[in-house]
């Protein structure tokens, strides 16, 4: 099991100048540790500066040189040999010296009139700035609306803020942001410490941290990861409000409708806080050590539904004209892939068979159920018409596994409760070639007496939809893996004992 | 110049114009960015030139320059790391034996790349030599292309790994993989 295919997109950061320290950790870690990455890096490497010397000469500049060239006398030969050989270094100093000079921009332009914060990535963004759409890759101190997506914006000091759609909000400065409505998450290095979000309820001031504010129709929520943030509630009757320090895991609601701020537990599981998914945490290392034939980590990536191998690699559906939140959510490990529940989300599809060689198969998802969902699909290949296994809920909301064998039997396994609503639920299923079991968070929901399941399915992998469209699922899944051999209870244990201690926790595990 | 310091200062120029791209490849593959190199690139040719009298005999060359441009721009890392993110001395080093390793392959790869940017699109080849060129701003490419800056890289770092995958493929059908 390798991790390439993801972290290749740390290369292009580190390419471009953009790399942050924490990326570039986890690099400096999967390259050490990797032989096989570490020659693709170079590689990498050396096709970007084979680039740059294939650009260093525009075509009209060599149009421009054979016009000169043509009006030249002819030297004597050693002379002209002379010439050439010195016009030739002159021009490979001249081209290192404009080289030096020559900015890549993210990093190190300067900005131009207002603009007080770059874009630095967006995923499905549709962003209007007065009222228009703007594609522009700065923010000027105007009034913003996120129609749909995700954008990543750098202020000041390195302060890393993303917002989700739908948002309203405005760049007051370079180091100040007023949100109105949405979600936003910031992450703000020393050198950006005073960073301030504003709300209708609160000023929002950050002494070096990791946080995220929420603001509905009747109030603002800040949830602190990590660090230090200051909240000046502005609340309706009651002006003498004092400030509150908020500290590592603490949220607070300020309630238009209640004097007072309440706090509240710390909400993990609802804001991205990075686009980046992280691969080197114990949950990662773990899916990994059991060498999955597939595995789709659900990271940010436009239109994709991402697997390592790539191979397997499927496409996002999104609904036209629908909701506005993204099809990207927080996951039990980084980002996950959002169906229904508000986004204009409507699963993925695979067409490629996962092949399964062994006759034993282990299936590992982590889903979050935000609505009930009768008949939601997870997962499916629609054993009924030749696939092999579908995971879903039956027709009133409990966890069901059904199969088919290669002698074209058809099994299934029902929870008889519902699934939980708004919590991570890790579901594993096995089939061991004599009995087919289902897991839901490390325990045991049910077996059966079941055969080799069939080998040969040749239709595409569903996430989150049937084939017709219908039994959608209405929520989060995350960190699926389809494994050639059935795990072992040590295992089972392992997987869960690991996604207890989940979601943030992850991003820091080294 | 006397003739004895012309004949000196036309060897070196033989000499560093035929393994000048090679080097700063190298260099390239050792510090995060190609302003790095091109800043790096420039000590090198200085060094190599204020001790090209110390060389034994010119067939050395490439492999005295290759050691020059590593102790360069290791020393060049090393200043840099109190400032800005990079990588360790440790794998700095692996880097750079495994680039030494590797330079016959790599050089293949780079005369590959002309082939497979001539089957590229037109307009997709333009945009990302454009990416490239001395003085282009990336905004105002990714403004042109209709995308964001984050956009653009995203893209961009796409071109790339579908342009080596095509090198890998030009390489194993020579035989070269």
């Amino acid at each position: 099991m390798n991790n390439k295919p993801d972290i290749t997109a740390l290369f292009a950061e580190y390419v471009s100048g953009t790399i942050t320290d924490v990326q570039l950790r986890e690099l400096e870690i999967s390259l050490t540790q990797d032989a096989e990455l570490r020659s693709r890096f170079i590689k990498y490497l050396n096709l970007d500066s084979a680039l740059s010397d294939h650009a260093a000469l525009s075509s009209s500049e060599v149009a421009e040189i054979e016009s000169c060239t043509q009006q030249l006398t002819p030297l004597p030969a050693r002379q002209s040999r002379m010439r050439i050989n010195a016009l030739t270094f002159a021009t490979a100093v001249a081209a290192a010296i404009v080289l030096a000079f020559f900015l890549w921009p993210t990093g190190s332009s300067p900005s131009q009139g207002q603009a007080v914060a770059t874009i630095v990535a967006d995923v499905d963004a549709v962003l209007h700035k007065s009222g228009q759409p703007d594609s522009g890759s700065e923010l000027f101190t105007d009034e913003y609306t996120l129609e749909e997506g995700l954008i990543n914006l750098e202020f000041a000091g390195g302060v890393m803020v993303y917002i989700e759609a739908p948002a309203r909000f405005k760049a007051a400065s370079d180091k100040k942001i007023l949100l109105h409505s949405g979600q936003l998450s910031a992450s703000v290095p020393q050198a950006g410490i005073g960073f301030t979000v504003e709300t209708p309820d609160a000023e929002v001031v950050d002494f070096g941290t990791e946080f995220s504010v929420d603001v509905g129709s009747g109030a603002s929520e800040v949830h602190v990861f990590d660090g230090l943030v200051r909240i000046a509630p502005r609340l309706a009757g009651n002006e003498n409000t004092e400030s509150i320090d908020l500290r590592t895991d603490q949220a607070v609601r300020l309630d238009r409708q209640h004097p007072d701020p309440v706090m509240i537990d710390v909400a993990t599981d609802r804001f991205i806080r990075n686009f980046d998914e992280p691969h080197t945490n114990r949950f990662q290392r773990m899916i990994q050590s059991m060498s999955p034939v597939a595995h789709y980590g659900m990271p940010i990536q436009k239109d994709s539904l991402a697997c390592d191998p790539p191979d397997y690699e499927g496409k996002l559906i999104r609904a036209q004209g629908a909701s506005k939140q993204s099809r990207r959510a927080k996951g039990i490990s980084g980002s996950s892939l959002r169906v229904q529940a508000g986004s204009n989300g409507m699963g993925g599809v695979v067409d490629t068979p996962i092949p399964l060689y062994s006759g034993e198969l282990t299936l590992i998802a982590h889903v979050y159920l935000e609505n009930q969902a009768p008949n939601g699909t997870i997962i499916t290949d629609t054993p009924e018409q030749g696939g092999r296994i579908m995971l879903g809920l039956d027709e009133v909301g409990g966890l069901t596994v059904a199969v088919q064998t290669e002698t074209g039997q058809r099994l299934s396994i029902t929870q008889s409760t519902l699934l939980p609503l708004q919590t991570w639920v890790q579901v594993i299923v096995i089939s061991d070639g004599e009995k087919l079991r289902l897991y839901s968070d490390g325990q045991l929901v049910g077996h059966i007496k079941c055969g080799v399941l069939n080998r040969a399915a040749a239709t595409p992998l569903w996430f989150g939809t049937r084939a017709d469209g219908e039994g959608l699922w209405s929520g989060r899944i995350d960190e699926v893996a389809f494994i050639d051999r059935a795990i072992t209870k040590a295992e089972i244990e392992k997987l869960h004992e690991v996604a207890v201690k989940r979601q943030d926790k992850f991003e820091d595990q080294p | 110049m006397h003739s004895d310091g012309r004949e000196m200062y036309e060897l070196f120029l033989g000499q560093f114009t035929a393994h000048e791209a090679s080097l700063r490849a190298y260099v390239r593959r050792l510090v995060p960015t190609r302003n790095d190199a091109a800043d790096v690139m420039q000590g090198i040719a200085l060094v190599l030139w204020k001790k090209f009298d110390q060389l034994d005999h010119p067939s050395n060359f490439r492999q005295w320059a290759f050691g020059v441009a590593r102790y360069e721009a290791l020393a060049w890392l090393r200043d840099k790391a109190r400032e800005r993110h990079v990588f360790g001395q440790d794998l700095l080093n692996t880097i750079a034996q495994e680039s030494e390793r590797l330079d016959e392959r790599l050089e293949a790869q780079r005369e590959a790349l002309e082939d497979c940017l001539s089957k590229m699109p037109a307009d997709q080849r333009k945009l990302v030599l454009s990416a490239y060129m001395p003085g282009e701003q990336i905004k105002d490419i990714a403004s042109q292309s209709g995308r964001s800056v984050g956009g653009f890289y995203q893209w961009l770092h796409r071109m790339r790994l579908s342009l080596l995958a095509c090198i890998e493929r030009s390489m194993a059908s020579e035989g070269l993989a």
